[in-house]
């Protein structure tokens, strides 16, 4: 009995012998429903009414060449992958198509023993890719939160979990996330040793481990080692918040005066954290008692044309962060 | 964040950083300086700090590097940061760490810096 036709994949050569013998592998060593087309114009229109999941393209035809085809694809189509058959000698081409984003290529001598296990390799990264971009177009926004105790190794995990998390919905680049992570980083940081464990900065002065010896007994003692962080994050395409709160008594932020365009600012051991938050952030709130900081990150160009970019979000979501 | 011992040349201690610049984790008392170069004489040395392959730095690390710089100063030792990824840089720059701090773009340009921090 044969499986049944989970995947339709759409064979485009002009060369008919090929074409069968591509086929042929296909149909022979998988349950999947193989399409043919003869050039890159018949593979345009056949996306149309056969709707494949994968392009398996030979790179020279007449018309549109399989370079081409690529593009188009990657244009009208950017959710199908396309894997190149390639003829000996046309390795610099197949390296021009993959950067131009065909999934992978197979040389044409090795179909019989490598066609295969490369399509399942590409449907299979296809897949998820897929789900994930098409959870995105209908994604409006999330809503995270955590609970910490003092210990500073969970904040880079933390961070990164969120940095991963804007990067992957919000197409964040490596500038955006080094920014995030920074914000992030210092207000957690500020939380669990000046609000939680109410160290005063002044005992770092002139290099002293102080600050740090009692860091390390506070954590170990009542009141301080029963206090927590709250974390509370909201991600969407234009709008990013996070509101961090701690447990200890709340400062007074207008006491943290950090500028350094004040050379006597330049070596002093407070309020680097604070002023790396404002820089990053487009907006910072702190609640009266100064244990709670809200920052505010919008993003200038937000991504694609995708609903969420422009929709407004949702009451519900607005209101749980706020 | 981790330092790596490079081979010293002309004179010159190259330590590479590895990871963040951050001291979150640290132990009080811990130099990683001193523990990476094996005795305090780093700070009487000529050290090339290469940062490239640290992708982050937060206001502890920089606190580290000014540290750090004031004890080479003490001590007649120069330290000179190089190869810096472009967030990096830019962060020390907004925070006007150029101001007290030797910073180089590449170890060629760092090389010149401590020549002429060695002269004067």
């Amino acid at each position: 009995m044969s499986a049944p036709h989970s995947k339709t994949i759409l064979v485009v050569d002009d060369n008919p012998l090929d074409l069968q013998f591509a086929g042929g592998i296909i149909t022979g060593q998988t349950g999947y429903r193989v399409v043919y087309a003869r050039d890159g114009v018949q593979a345009m229109e056949l996306m149309q009414c056969e709707k494949p999941d994968l392009v398996l393209t030979d790179l020279q035809m007449p018309e549109i060449d399989g370079l081409a085809l690529v593009e188009g694809l990657r244009q009208r189509y950017p959710f199908v992958p396309a894997v190149l058959m390639t003829a000996f000698g046309s390795e610099e081409i197949a390296v021009e198509a993959l950067q131009k984003g065909a999934a992978s290529y197979v040389p044409k001598k090795e179909l019989r023993r490598r066609l295969v296990d490369t399509l399942r390799g590409v449907l299979a990264a296809a897949d998820g890719h897929q789900r994930h971009e098409k959870v995105k177009t209908c994604w409006q926004g999330t809503h995270f939160k955590f609970c910490i105790d003092n210990d500073d190794a969970v904040i880079p995990v933390l961070v990164s979990h969120v940095q991963q998390y804007a990067a992957a919905m919000c197409d964040d680049d490596e500038t955006e996330s080094f920014r995030l992570g920074v914000a992030l980083h210092e207000a957690l940081r500020n939380a669990i040793e000046h609000g939680n464990l109410e160290l005063n900065s002044r005992l770092r002065a002139d290099g002293s481990d102080e600050y740090y010896e009692m860091a390390q007994r506070r954590r170990r003692e009542p009141p301080f080692c029963h206090r927590r962080v709250w974390i509370e994050a909201y991600e969407s395409g234009d709008v990013s918040r996070y509101v961090i709160r701690d447990e200890g008594p709340g400062f007074d932020r207008t006491l943290v005066n950090y500028d350094p365009c004040d050379p006597a600012n330049i070596a002093k051991p407070s309020g680097r954290g604070l002023f790396l938050i404002h820089t990053f952030m487009d907006e910072v709130a702190f609640n009266d008692t100064g244990n709670e900081i809200t920052m505010t990150r919008r993003r200038k160009s937000p991504r694609g044309d995708a609903p969420h970019a422009r929709a407004p979000r949702s009451w519900q979501a607005q209101q749980a962060i706020q | 964040m981790e330092l790596s011992l490079q081979t010293s040349i002309d004179g010159a201690v190259r330590i590479d950083t590895l990871g963040k610049i951050t001291r979150d984790g640290w132990p009080p008392h811990y130099d990683p300086l001193v523990e990476c170069y094996g005795s305090n004489e780093i700070y009487s040395q000529r050290l090339l700090l290469n940062l490239e392959n640290s992708g982050h730095i937060d206001s502890t690390g920089v606190e580290w590097l000014l540290e750090a710089n004031k004890k080479f100063n003490q001590n007649s030792g120069v330290m000179v940061l190089h190869s810096a990824k472009p967030m990096i840089t830019e962060l020390l720059k907004m925070m006007r760490m150029h101001l007290v701090l030797h910073i180089a773009s590449d170890e060629m340009e760092a090389r010149h810096k401590l020549e002429s921090s060695s002269q004067t």
